[in-house]
């Protein structure tokens, strides 16, 4: 049977190739994320980028002249970012601020989130169950809470309120304001504040990342290493670090975007020394309207996390993978800390303390004061949290547990949050499979990418976007595809879901990167399809990872408004919502109180889930 | 399998044309406001009751439905029609005391529902303009303040307009009309001069304006940053306008006895008082709340003065505050004036005029609807509503002339001013 | 029960050309084995032929039923091609008992709980792991999981079993003890059976026929006894046999009636009737001589002219023979002689050797010109 012999068909080739695809499941799969992705990320993102373009109505003003009108193609937005008087104050110091922060950042939490797991995971400390539970807290915590708390620490008297903890017994000790002010105010406000307290809320991606790394890694090769001789701090340095640097640089990267475009801490402590960057100017912007230059910034934004993203992809990608199930499970021998032991622990318990229990413990105190800032046992009162509506007090309104719209926004929270746990793990883990299975493939690369795209989006854009898209039915040729889904609870669903698949898909391929290829492909070999094989072999295997993902999710969603204030209508408010009308009502007490019910919730899920599901927010996100 | 493989072959084909029909869905969005197709219907039975029939050939079609430009409706009519288009209405609202309107409402009106949603100023926008975009109208009557005049000129005085104003003539007769020249006003809040009366027992130790650009209180004002919001950044542009400036230019002269001499860059007495306000190094906090706390906690040795919002006043009982208004002089400022409108498109105009009616105080001597924002710190627009227990009465506060069209045009620059500043 | 054909088979990795134009038959009943370093392109083979690995170019035949032709883009997918595939890791899934594992693929093919059962009753009974059912892979040893791995593959009785080196994770003594299970197995079964290793002492002992890879290459198809006599070239004198082959450099003169080779193993003539068809019919020429250890004869006193002398470099006494390793002019020659025997360092040793059973090849080209018969 020579070459030659074989009759060869075009028409053939063709009709198997599309068959190939076609039948295909994971080639379908793969087309119909790919496609979805660009409808649900990167049309908002063309639709940012385009307005950037378009001069509006409001700016005619600025622009000046009479030969101008709205709608027409312009650069004046980018010219006004790049080429004008106001780069310096507008660009290029807040840029430069947001790279310092992100970079400082960065480090900080990856030194603490490191120290933390190995702590965790590889030494013999004591109380693990307690510390692994109360390390990922401060996660749950709302940023803008610690700020608060840090405050209510430093405060000094120049900038006026009751001063800090720290400077009231300064002042009593009777050093001047001048001296105080000198000592206090670089840590009160300004960059190392800020570094400090976002350090302490994102560290919790590097524990969690990290920790799965160690996890993973058998205890053999630090052995290894003890045998020839080496030093702890050698085997740390020589072998340990070099293992968990993937996940340390993945960790970076969540870490480094996050800080760049966070903005509730940054305007709390930079405020009060004029402490600004891209992303309160971008905020600012986007509060004043000028709406084209928030969203110039935010591409800007966009494409500084896509470079980190692309660098980690060529630093890590080409690494074969951390597949641990399904090969010889690794033994894990705790590492004595021998007589620092008693230092470390309390040091510990001393962060914990500070970082986690102080700023609960201050929401709750504050949820029980008749008056704000009265410290006073006369002053204690449960009244927002129960009181039936005194018509002196806060307006007459009714603690939030006697509170018709509380429950409901109770209702629709955990309504919201269950549901788009399940369906964005489900999705996180699809992708997640795609980004595994295609790693180091251009259509891994690719999906991989796209999903990282809404973690920059600022949440309101966001949300007008999705709600101009689905506001009215989609249609096509006359057939209507997607119903109008604009006040709909599935508009809710899918825009909190989409803009949660950067964690999910990181959850899930994390997860799939430790699924071993053979165990899906003997099951190939046995005649299972790619559904078979998803709902026996992949699934179960990853089903810890799951539950995790879920967890990230939820949490997340918990904290959600920014995203979902524009799609909400009044049947389905949540609980941020309320807290922020509370807030915005003169009653911030009972905005306490809705933060604590909300922290409360995400705390015992995530209670739950540990002890029943063994999930571990921390196996999730390796990779 | 097979099943599974034609099941996915199906889905793909329908999600590649979602794909483009999404593509295509979204570049028409952008375009005409056409009124949804809901109103469409009831335009029909409702324009036979309209009473207005003059000029209907200018008019779209839901004008003519909303008789939006008639201003001698009464209650009763109105009430009638409201009740005929379905009796319900909606309103987005920037304050959290809508609420109690919507319980006054409702009980002075049987068989009318109000629906309330508070969101802050640009949230709302957003949602009102992607909600109209898509012709999926559901708020009928806006609250918010139109800060710099955009509202009037980008979405009322515009060929397709996205928001109406009603204009009352009744209720109209008893406002300035400098307030409802571009808008439908509801009450008004002033951006003021707080100090702590503990620590200045004897009164406020600034009452010229220019002394906060003093060495002696450098670092020592409290305020929000203007490049923060457009309520702050149009404050900061009323002292900018001209007629402001030379008050301002005035009141330097009075307090220092010498003409004032302009930086480079300063076209007026406005800018050199903003700049040199920046240069004295004023103290951003993140939110009016704040700067309010840092003036107004009791125990301070050497507190800061600060600019916060008005309604803030009301925190010395709440929060058991000492803060004291100043009454600024030349002024403190442009008013930030509360506004209510109609939204084009709306299933229920009708209830939605009726609603602003009664939000208004009405004519009927029942205060109900204007009562929740009759409080310390907000002021009513009338001449017949007496102002809450406890403020100054308005005529009597210092307050920046209120130029719309000069506010308009100048907010770019005076922001970019600012941020130039550093 | 399956005869297979690979034509021309090429597979790429990104640039990395791991099959070139790979041409392979394999009869039904067969115990192929794929030999050679690892990285060689046998596991690919392996996988090419089991469906999981698309090649680019070429065709595959099964029972002359066409099931991958990659011009015309048809590859037929693992489940139609009646095989089943024991992972070198075992690939055995956690989460499952054994039962479960062995009983996966049944179930897929819906058969009866009945069948299944019997089925997987027979083949854990076959591996002799039938009180291990309920347990999970964790709760098994190493050798316990590759038993299951094997009883999971031959449950579904495929026509065509592939074995992707199975026994490298296990210890020395099991693995021998594998050896002849898999043997016996292949006896009892029939079934055809492609076998990939490293280790040449696998695929000498089992195979019926082994395919010898090089760098992606074939080198040399043959039942393993002629693959040992007859190396077609040094690379396979080479990677056959334990200890190696000794090479000796040398120069031949060819002509009509076969050739001399001059060498530091003496002068030695060759008749035209042992040399291959490719070798010269006259001139000179380098020429290496390929002699197996136990070819040589080792005596401490000369009893033939022919012998060579030589010195002990060491002597390796193992037991049940000895390896001797001899000095002769500049090369180092390694004797292998049955029993023990103790030899000193630097002693004075005959070699001998019969010219019938030398290979030689031909020096610049490296393929094999006179055969050992």
């Amino acid at each position: 049977m020579k070459d030659s012999e074989h009759s060869y068909s075009r028409v053939r080739r063709l009709k198997n190739q599309i068959k190939a695809v076609v039948t295909n499941p994971y080639n379908v799969i793969v087309l119909v994320a790919i496609i979805l992705l660009t409808y649900l990320i990167v049309f908002p993102l063309v639709d940012m980028l385009s307005r950037t373009f378009v001069l509006s109505q409001r700016d005619l003003r600025a622009v000046g002249g009479t030969g101008h009108v709205a709608g027409e193609f312009t650069f004046y937005y980018w010219q006004k970012l790049f080429a004008s008087d106001l780069t310096k104050s507008l660009l290029v110091m807040p840029l430069l601020h947001s790279l310092e922060i992100g970079f400082a950042v960065s480090v900080g939490s990856i030194v603490l989130g490191a120290v933390l797991a190995w702590l965790m995971v590889r030494s013999d400390l004591p109380f693990k169950p307690f510390f692994s539970l109360a390390v990922i807290i401060p996660y749950m915590i709302p940023s803008w809470v610690k700020s608060q708390a840090w405050l209510s620490m430093f405060r000094t008297p120049r900038i006026g309120g009751s001063p800090g903890f720290f400077t009231a017994l300064m002042l009593k000790a009777g050093i001047s304001n001048e001296v105080i002010e000198a000592i206090i105010a670089p840590i009160a406000y300004g960059p190392l504040a800020i570094v400090v307290v976002l350090s302490l809320h994102y560290y919790a991606y590097t524990y969690l990342l990290v920790s799965a790394a160690l996890n993973s890694i058998n205890s053999e090769l630090e052995e290894m290493g003890e045998i020839q001789g080496a030093s702890k701090a050698l085997i740390l340095r020589r072998i340990t670090f070099p293992l968990v640097l993937p996940a340390m640089l993945s960790a970076v990267i969540l870490t480094f975007s996050k800080a760049i475009g966070t903005f509730g801490v940054i305007n709390y402590l930079g405020s009060p020394v004029r402490f600004r960057t891209l992303s309160s100017e971008l905020y600012s912007n986007s509060q004043s309207q000028n709406t084209q230059i928030a969203f110039a910034m935010a591409i800007l934004m966009i494409c500084i996390a896509a470079i980190s993203v692309f660098i980690n992809q060529q630093l890590i990608g080409s690494r074969k993978s951390y597949a641990t199930i399904g090969g010889k499970g690794g033994r894990s021998t705790p590492i004595g800390l021998g007589v620092w032991k008693p230092l470390i622990t309390v040091i510990l318990l001393a962060f914990f303390v500070v970082a986690i229990i102080m700023p609960v413990l201050i929401l709750i105190l504050e949820s029980c004061m008749l008056q704000q800032g009265t410290y006073s046992l006369e002053n204690f009162t449960l009244y927002y949290w129960a009181g039936s509506g005194n018509p002196d007090i806060m307006e007459g309104l009714p603690g939030i547990f006697k509170n018709e719209q509380f429950l409901l926004s109770l209702f629709n929270s955990c309504r919201l949050t269950l549901v788009n746990g399940v369906f964005g793990t489900i999705f996180g883990q699809i992708l997640g499979y795609i980004c595994a299975k295609g790693r180091g493939r251009f259509h891994g690369k690719l999906v991989e990418q796209l999903v990282f795209i809404p973690y920059l989006i600022p949440s309101i854009a966001f949300g007008g976007i999705y709600l101009s898209m689905f506001s009215r039915p989609q249609q096509l040729f006359g057939v209507t595809l997607i119903p109008a889904l604009y006040g709909t609870f599935t508009l809710l669903t899918v825009t909190s879901v989409v803009k949660h698949l950067p964690f999910a898909s990181r959850a899930g391929t994390s997860n799939m990167l430790q699924i071993s290829g053979e165990l899906e492909e003997a099951a190939t070999i046995e005649g299972a399809g790619f559904f078979k094989r998803f709902i026996k072999i992949v699934f179960p295997l990853s089903k810890g990872g799951f539950i995790s993902g879920f967890m990230l999710i939820f949490v997340s969603i918990m904290k959600e408004l920014d995203l979902i204030i524009l799609i909400m209508t009044p049947s389905t408010t949540t609980l941020p919502y309320l807290a922020f009308q509370y807030q915005n009502n003169n009653a911030p007490q009972s905005s306490d109180c809705v933060a604590i019910v909300m922290f409360s919730i995400v705390f015992l899920v995530y209670a739950l889930a540990n002890i029943f599901g063994d999930a571990d927010l921390a196996k999730s996100m390796a990779g | 399998m097979y099943k599974h493989k034609k099941w996915l072959a199906a889905l793909m084909a329908v999600v590649m044309i979602a794909g483009l029909a999404a593509c295509g869905g979204g570049s028409s969005s952008g375009g005409s406001t056409t009124p949804a197709t809901t109103t469409t219907e009831p335009a029909q039975s409702g324009g036979e009751t309209t009473t207005t029939p003059a000029a209907t050939s200018d008019l779209t079609e839901w004008e003519q439905f909303a008789n939006i430009f008639a201003t001698d409706e009464t209650d009763e009519e109105l009430y009638q029609l409201a009740l005929e288009q379905g009796g319900e209405v909606s309103i987005y609202s920037i304050s959290s005391r809508t609420p109690k309107v919507k319980e006054a409402f409702e009980a002075k009106y049987p068989g009318l529902t109000c629906t309330t949603f508070d969101i802050k100023t640009n949230e709302l926008l957003e949602k009102v303009t992607r909600e109209h975009e898509a012709g999926q109208t559901v708020a009928d009557v806006v609250h918010i303040k139109d800060q710099d005049g955009s509202l009037f000129k980008e979405y009322i005085d515009v060929p397709d307009p996205m928001l109406y104003n009603y204009k009352p003539a009744d209720i109209f007769a008893h406002i300035d009309p400098q307030y409802t020249a571009t808008a439908t006003p509801l009450y008004i809040e002033l951006t003021q001069l707080f100090y702590n009366t503990e620590a200045y027992p004897d009164g406020s130790p600034i009452t010229n304006i220019w002394q906060l650009t003093d060495p002696e209180w450098k670092g020592k004002v409290t305020m929000q940053n203007p490049l923060d919001n457009i309520s702050w950044g149009t404050w900061i542009t009323g002292f900018c306008c001209e007629e402001e400036a030379e008050r301002l230019a005035v009141a330097y002269k009075e307090l220092y006895g010498e003409d004032i001499v302009l930086s480079d860059g300063c076209p007026n007495a406005g800018y050199e008082f903003l700049k040199r306000l920046h240069e004295n190094d004023p103290i951003y906090y993140a939110s009016s709340d704040a700067t309010a706390e840092a003036v107004g906690t009791r125990g301070q040795s050497d507190p800061p003065v600060g600019f916060s919002a008005s309604s803030k006043i009301r925190k010395n009982k709440d929060n058991d505050w000492c803060l004291g208004v100043v009454n600024l002089y030349p002024d403190t400022g442009i008013p930030a004036v509360n506004t209510l409108y109609v939204v084009e498109g709306c299933a229920h105009p009708a209830a939605a005029k009726l609603l602003i009616r009664y939000m208004m105080g009405g004519v009927d001597g029942d205060l109900g609807g204007y009562k929740p924002f009759n409080t310390q710190g907000g002021w009513p627009v009338r001449d017949d509503i007496p102002g809450a227990e406890g403020d100054m009465p308005y005529s009597e506060i210092n307050v920046a002339p209120y130029n719309v069209e000069e506010l308009y045009v100048s907010y770019n620059t005076v922001r970019d001013f600012w941020q130039m500043l550093g | 029960m399956s005869k297979i054909v690979l034509q021309n088979v090429d597979k790429f990795y990104g640039k990395n050309h791991v099959l070139k134009d790979l041409n392979l038959t394999i009869n039904d009943g067969e115990f192929m084995t794929l030999l050679g370093p690892s990285g060689c392109g046998k596991t690919t083979t392996l996988r090419v032929v089991s469906g999981l690995e698309k090649p680019q170019n070429g065709f595959i035949y099964m029972d002359d039923k066409e099931i991958v032709n990659a011009k015309e883009a048809k590859f037929a997918p693992p489940s139609q091609r009646n095989l089943n595939l024991v992972f070198q890791s075992y690939a055995l899934w956690p989460h499952m008992t054994v039962f479960d594992n062995v009983s996966f693929g049944l179930k897929i093919r819906k058969e009866s709980s009945d069948v299944i059962a019997k089925k997987v009753a027979s083949a854990l009974e076959r591996m002799q792991i039938g009180e291990y059912a309920k347990r999970y892979p964790t709760e098994l040893s190493g050798g316990q999981q590759q038993r299951v791995a094997i009883a999971r593959a031959i449950v579904s009785e495929p026509r065509l079993l592939l074995l992707d080196e199975p026994l490298s994770n296990l210890d020395a003594k099991l693995r021998v003890d594998m050896r002849s299970e898999l043997k016996r197995l292949h006896h009892d079964t029939g079934t055809t059976i492609i076998y990939v290793t490293h280790d040449q002492v696998e695929a000498l002992t089992m195979s019926t026929r082994i395919a010898l890879f090089r760098k992606g290459e074939l080198v040399q198809v043959a039942p393993p006894l002629e693959l040992y006599d007859n190396p077609v070239n040094l690379y396979t004198a080479d990677f056959i046999g334990n200890p190696s082959i000794n090479f000796v450099k040398g120069t031949a003169e060819v002509d009509g009636a076969g050739m001399k080779v001059t060498s530091s193993m003496g002068q030695v003539g060759f008749e035209r009737a042992d040399m291959t068809e490719s070798a010269p019919q006259s001139g000179s020429l380098a020429v290496t001589l390929g002699i197996r250890p136990e070819q040589l004869t080792i005596s401490t006193e000369r009893d033939d002219a022919h012998q060579i002398e030589g010195r002990v470099y060491s002597g390796m006494p193992a037991g049940s023979e000895t390896l001797v390793s001899v000095r002769v002019g500049e090369d180092l020659l390694t004797v292998k002689e049955l029993g023990s025997t103790h030899y000193s360092g630097d002693q004075v040793v005959y070699l001998g050797y019969n010219p019938k059973k030398v290979n030689v090849f031909a020096t610049e080209s490296e393929n094999l010109i006179k055969y050992c018969v």
